[in-house]
């Protein structure tokens, strides 16, 4: 019996061993830092402003044209298949769809978070000291700002949250607000940035804002209100119901107020310690080139920045031909001929209208503008020690002028298979090689093959070897804000305020960087009615110099929006291919400017002008409606 | 009063290039045959050139640890049970028991990643220009630390009196995991494959989010069993777990289930002697799920993360995420269970099977309401209890055995089959009848395959011209046209309609036959499904993939013209059909053309095996000694066109919807073997 108790109370003393290291189902989370650890240090602040910065509106190296935004995720390499540029008529690439209404951006999940930061971060006023909290106040605004100018460029008038609405304690009818005016939007915009502006600190670390980056966000903004305010009324909506609730478009009154706001800005940016960059002079064209990748370039002021470890991105594998410059896909796009021809560009043909003849296919350079160098890659270009060679095919002989060509058809007479010889790679006429190495070759599409006559050289990493270049290893930085746009936009909203001479010497200096023949020339006032509505020749310069200084920025596909002139410009418009032949009985070389050999086009629909209020946002909140025009 | 100690441990080592065998599979499908694997054929030199090996790819280095570097995983798994048993003495049937384990993993990995170099051969200056692959040279570590242990304590009581026959037990389990994980990154230039011969600059050492849970249950169970013709059984569930908000921890979960004998009574035994046996069966229990809530219960915070980053000067930093809206009523998900079953044996039980019903109806499943919260609020509501599903479906078995001149012979087919639907599903309201029918999800099935329906293929310049509704500018004949499904005189996504059903099959079945005569015996077992489709992607739909590469020669089975350099687009041309349209046209690549009926049946196994006579080896020991030949997936008959059915496609049957074709593919296999009893 002893035994059978002690085995008694063995068991119940392990039995209550057992119950008393029960665990609490009560469980502290691990790994999660609340509000106090976040805003009571400029530490735990610039944590928490990192999400806000990492899904700014910012359209660069990863931005899709059908997709969006798609920061941190390292499995998206198509952007250049897909690209803002190909879409804007920049550049001819995979593909050329049209995506006007847009992807439904609607990044109110962001603005929460800045609004929790902007409404309770005064409970902590007492940790910090005054430059510094207002600082960051500053900063959240900025931010803020940021994310509604990439809704308004798109959507025009749309609903202004400042409050952190908590769902499940508020009505659905409170939770629905409806769209404001475009003019309040943009309003709203302006009061944030010029909070910003004037509380900011003045420096910053690399890839952070100053106040100096939330004035150049206020000069670009303000341009875009400009000229929705100004222009607006020539695209015919004047009946829409958006338009007359005033939630698009706005009274042509008004432009003058945004344009000041821009040129003030512009002012106040140059008072920091920004300038064009010239470190590489004389030779400007690889000057204008270096700009991009030289990450301690004094024009810089806000940059977005790759370390290819964890974020990386896929610019150079996709800009330039496999194999001998990337060791991924290869070239998905090149330059479309209007655009190289909006530089200094030399003449293709002569006064009888005959092609000009080339001793060397890269003679075309010696008379081109060497910012178009800097910006895009000719045949006999170097790069990661290989050069281009580009070529379309050879002509046995050509003697008639350029028109005779027929812009490359296969049904013009001297474009003959007996006349004109096109081939694949390797294969020879006579001897002599039928195309480059690296284009145009007659079975390939698009892809990895010269289909432009050039390609692309903004951003390209000259510093980084082929076998490197590879899918999301390239760590280039994106430029968000540089002094060239900056002075572009003053000069634009300078010569829309009558401030033509101002406005002149900002071109003249970034001519003067870019190497053009003439820096300054005679302010053009004659009107011309080219893209639907009257504009002074002047105003039509800088317009191209901002389509020459900001090639393949993504910025072309917004100032045709917010000049209202997508429709026009993109009206069925063929993408021109330069074409290089060698003309075999003569030993020279021609070239000529030619329809892509698919002949496609790329039309924008007069709605492109706004986009598509989402759906699905709509079907949950009514008050969004009326939706924009056409759509 | 007893007690048992029980150790175990699971120990291995994996070891694989540095690769994904995804990516060598790959590159093993593109593979051009001209492409040499080593430079002008000199084995010194590993061919990198990558005008013709897929992105400069060469297999040979990739499968090579020595060349490409090696992943190792070493999983260690220790757990160790007390197990206490004491018997009530004066009770009889009544019993304590108590156990406890506690197992702790700690799995660790290493990728080492080593950079080589391929060549080029140049035959001009006759030279071999190196191109570096993989660089630079890195190595990573990583280590996990998982800790689980379990704890029971129960009282039994079984007793039997007569007819009567009572089991019973009462338990309370507890069960704690908790886990944590960090790793180290470096890169090498020399050569080592450690972390401390690794390079500072660009070193990387993170973690990885630890957590823990606890979950609390008490189960009861009582069966009773009267005479061998009645059995009922009662059981009970409450259980708590730590990833609720407090006051909603615990939800109650009974469960019954009945069973007839319905043989066994007299009426049956004396008048329908042939039935051997007959049972009714029938059970309804409910259970609770806790599996997709979030590891903690939702708190007001933010969460750190790696895959959110911004640069400030040189250095990436980390950022956070914010977490949901707390919901203070979050709880388990309920799951009912309804099941019918029929048991049924004549004949002496020769030709017996079984036929059984079945329903699961899950309620409570967690959705987020946002779908009807406009996303100006800018937060995710917090997850709710919401949704609801349903599964159900039915299986039939049978199985006839017999004997004839001593051969011993049995057939047992069965087949089953399920479906599942969504009871009720919050989604946002659809804008009008045809978006509902479309988009809208709730009350209806699941697995509903959408898709355009394909009609015929073009045979002439003439019939696409004067077709009635426009074709697209490149239209050759064997272009397939699409069915204007809605008749609106455009052939769109509003032409799709439910072509099929995605997911598993809809029926399952199988036959096993067998038998034995003398000292042969033989097992031979078919499967198949039907009502499964699957839809193939990337180098099974298109030839010449990704610039070039290799292609299955099936392709060349293509409408084309006669002759090669005709003008596709001239009515003279003469053409010659095939079954895919012309090469780079899609026309095998939408609608009904891309998913396919995988239905199939297979014999899966066969197994022939003989005995030796026992008179053999009775005298050395052996008790038993059997050879045996079996095959593994032997014969396969479907409809589906080169490709095994249970190979993984772009979508559909078993895919998992990422690029699944370039996985390891099916085996057949044959296996020689002998089963030793000593």
């Amino acid at each position: 019996m002893r035994i059978m108790k002690i085995k008694l109370l063995l068991f119940t003393f392990i039995f209550g061993l057992a119950i008393s290291s029960c665990q609490e189902l009560e469980l502290q989370p691990k790994g999660i830092l609340g509000e106090p650890e976040l805003f009571g240090t400029a530490f735990g602040v610039q944590k928490y402003f990192v999400q806000l910065y990492m899904n700014l509106p910012i359209e660069d190296f990863i931005y899709y044209a059908d997709q969006g935004y798609k920061p941190g995720n390292n499995n998206s390499w198509q952007a250049y298949k897909r690209s803002l540029a190909g879409m804007s008529g920049e550049i001819y690439g995979w593909n050329v769809n049209m995506f006007e209404a847009g992807v439904g951006y609607w990044p109110y999940d962001y603005i929460r978070i800045v609004n929790v930061f902007i409404n309770n971060f005064p409970n902590y006023k007492d940790k910090y000291d005054v430059a510094t909290y207002n600082s960051l106040m500053g900063e959240a605004r900025f931010l803020r700002a940021f994310f509604y100018q990439g809704m308004a460029k798109r959507y025009g008038g749309v609903p202004i949250i400042t409050e952190v609405q908590d769902p499940v304690t508020t009505s659905a009818e409170e939770l629905q607000v409806s769209r404001a005016s475009e003019s309040d939007t943009w309003k709203f915009i302006y009061d944030d940035l010029k909070f910003a502006m004037e509380n900011m600190s003045e420096t910053s670390v690399s890839g952070r804002a100053n106040k100096f980056v939330a004035a150049a966000l206020m000069s670009r903004s303000m341009l875009y209100a400009g000229r929705i305010a100004k222009y607006t009324q020539y695209l015919g909506f004047d009946a829409d119901e958006a338009m007359q609730g005033g939630f698009i478009g706005m009274d042509p009154s008004k432009a003058n107020e945004f344009f000041q706001y821009a040129y003030d800005a512009g002012l106040f940016v140059e008072t920091g310690p920004y300038a064009l960059y010239t470190n590489n002079y004389p030779d400007k064209a690889s000057n204008f080139a270096n700009l991009f990748l030289d990450k301690s370039s004094s024009e810089n002021l806000f940059v977005k920045g790759y370390d290819a470890i964890t974020f990386g991105h896929c610019y150079d594998a996709l800009m330039s031909p496999n194999p001998d410059f990337s060791s991924f896909i290869g070239a998905e796009g090149g330059p479309v001929l209007q655009h190289m021809q909006l530089y200094d560009f030399p003449s293709l043909i002569d006064e009888q209208g005959k092609p000009v003849r080339f001793d060397k296919r890269s003679d075309i350079k010696n008379d081109m503008e060497p910012r178009l160098q800097g910006t895009c890659y000719f045949d006999g270009d170097e790069l990661r020690g290989k050069k281009f060679d580009i070529q379309r095919g050879i002509y046995v002989s050509y003697t008639g002028t350029a028109e005779d060509a027929q812009s490359g058809s296969n049904a013009a007479p001297i474009n003959s298979a007996a006349n004109r010889k096109l081939g694949n790679k390797g294969q020879k006429y006579n001897n002599v090689l039928i195309t480059g190495n690296h284009g145009m070759f007659a079975n390939k599409g698009g892809e990895n093959n010269a289909f432009m006559g050039a390609f692309i050289r903004k951003y390209i990493d000259v510093n980084l070897p082929t076998n490197l270049v590879k899918v999301n290893k390239s760590s280039t930085s994106w430029i968000v804000f540089r002094l060239g746009e900056i002075y572009l936009n003053t000069a634009e909203a300078g010569y829309e305020l009558g401030k033509r001479t101002e406005a002149f010497n900002y071109v003249e200096a970034i001519r003067e960087r870019a190497g053009c023949k003439v820096t300054l020339p005679a302010i053009d006032q004659t009107v011309s009615n080219t893209y639907g509505y009257p504009i002074e020749a002047g105003l039509q310069f800088i317009r191209d110099e901002r389509g020459r200084e900001l090639y393949c920025e993504n910025h072309y596909w917004w100032d045709l929006k917010t000049w209202r002139i997508a429709d026009q410009v993109l009206n069925n418009r063929y993408h021109r291919a330069l074409t290089c032949y060698y003309v075999f009985d003569e030993g020279k070389y021609i070239y000529l400017d030619e329809v892509n050999r698919n002949n496609r086009t790329v039309t924008a629909p007069k709605r492109a002008a706004y986009e598509r209020i989402p759906q699905g946002e709509i079907n949950k909140n009514p008050k969004l409606l009326p939706q924009n025009p056409l759509y | 009063m007893s007690a048992k100690v029980t150790i175990g441990a699971i120990i291995d080592e994996t070891n694989r290039p540095n690769s994904t065998s995804w990516s060598t599979m790959k590159t093993a499908w593109l593979m051009r045959p001209d492409a040499p694997f080593y430079a002008n054929d000199n084995p010194e030199f590993l061919n990198g050139d990558a005008s013709v090996l897929y992105v400069g790819r060469n297999i040979l280095a990739e499968i090579d640890p020595e060349i490409s570097g090696t992943n190792r995983s070493n999983t260690r798994r220790l757990n160790g049970t007390l197990q206490l048993n004491y018997n009530i003495p004066n009770i009889k049937g009544l019993s304590l028991k108590g156990s406890y384990d506690y197992a702790m993993e700690l799995p660790d990995e290493t990728r080492f990643k080593k950079s080589y170099n391929l060549f080029v051969y140049n035959p001009g200056t006759e030279e071999y220009t190196p191109v570096v692959i993989n660089s630079p040279s890195s190595i990573e570590r990583s280590a996990s630390f998982n800790i689980d242990t379990d704890m029971q304590l129960g009282i039994h009581y079984n007793f039997n009196l007569g007819e009567h026959d009572v089991k019973s037990f009462l338990i309370f389990e507890e069960a704690y995991s908790s886990w944590d994980n960090f790793r180290a990154y470096r890169e090498l230039l020399i050569d080592s494959e450690y972390l401390f011969a690794g390079e500072a600059l660009n070193q990387e050492g993170t973690g990885g989010t630890p957590g823990d849970r606890v979950s609390q249950s008490l189960i009861g169970s009582l069966t009773y069993a009267y005479s061998g013709k009645y059995l009922v059984d009662f059981r009970f569930r409450y259980d708590g777990s730590s990833r609720f908000p407090q006051g909603k921890r615990w939800g109650f979960f009974p469960s019954v289930s009945a069973g007839w004998r319905i043989s066994e009574e007299s009426f049956m035994k004396d008048n329908v002697a042939v039935i051997s046996n007959l049972k009714l069966r029938a059970s309804y229990g409910e259970m609770g799920d806790d599996g997709s809530a979030a590891n903690y219960p939702p708190v007001l915070g933010y969460g750190l993360t790696n895959s959110i980053g911004w640069m400030f000067g040189d250095a990436m930093n980390g950022g956070l995420r914010p977490q949901a809206i707390p919901n203070p009523n979050l709880t388990w998900y309920e799951i009912k269970m309804y099941n019918l079953g029929l048991d049924f044996g004549v004949f002496e039980n020769k030709l017996s099977g079984s036929f059984e019903l079945f329903r699961r109806d899950r309620t409570g499943l967690l959705a987020t309401s946002s779908a009807v919260v406009p996303g100006t609020v800018g937060a995710s509501l917090p997850q709710e209890n919401l949704n609801a599903d349903r599964n159900f479906g039915w299986e039939l078995t049978l199985t006839y055995l017999n004997e004839f001149k001593g051969v011993n012979y049995y057939i047992n087919p069965l087949i089953s089959s399920t479906r599942s639907m969504r009871i009720e599903w919050l989604e946002t309201p659809a804008n009008n009848q045809f978006d509902h029918w479309r988009n809208r999800t709730s009350g209806r099935y699941n697995n509903i395959w959408w898709g355009n329906e394909s009609e015929y293929m073009f045979t002439s310049l003439e019939e696409i011209r004067n077709h009635n509704l426009p074709m697209g500018q490149g239209a050759t004949p064997g272009d397939w046209i699409l069915n204007d499904w809605n008749e609106d005189g455009v052939i769109n996504g509003n032409d799709e309609h439910p072509i099929a059903t995605t997911g598993l099959p809809l029926f399952n079945y199988g036959i096993n036959m067998g038998g034995s005569w003398k000292n042969f015996d033989l097992a031979v077992n078919f499967q198949g499904s039907y009502g499964v489709f699957v839809e193939y992607g990337e180098v099974l739909i298109s030839p010449l993939s990704f610039g070039g590469n290799n292609s299955l020669s099936y392709f060349m089975d293509r409408w084309r013209p006669a002759d090669p350099n005709a003008d596709y687009f001239s009515t003279a041309t003469e053409w010659i059909p095939g079954y895919y349209p012309v090469t780079g046209h899609d026309g095998r690549r939408t609608g009904t053309n891309l998913v396919q009926d995988a239905s199939y049946i297979r014999l899966k196994t066969l197994e022939l095996g003989y005995t030796l006579p026992k008179n053999l080896y009775s005298k050395s020991g052996i008790e038993d000694f059997r050879v045996y030949l079996s095959g593994y997936n032997l014969l396969t008959f479907t409809g589906l066109k080169d490709v095994d059915p249970e190979r993984p496609g772009a979508a559909g049957g078993a895919s998992t919807n990422t690029v699944d074709v370039y996985n390891y593919p099916v085996n057949k296999t044959f296996t020689i073997g002998a089963s030793i009893k000593f």
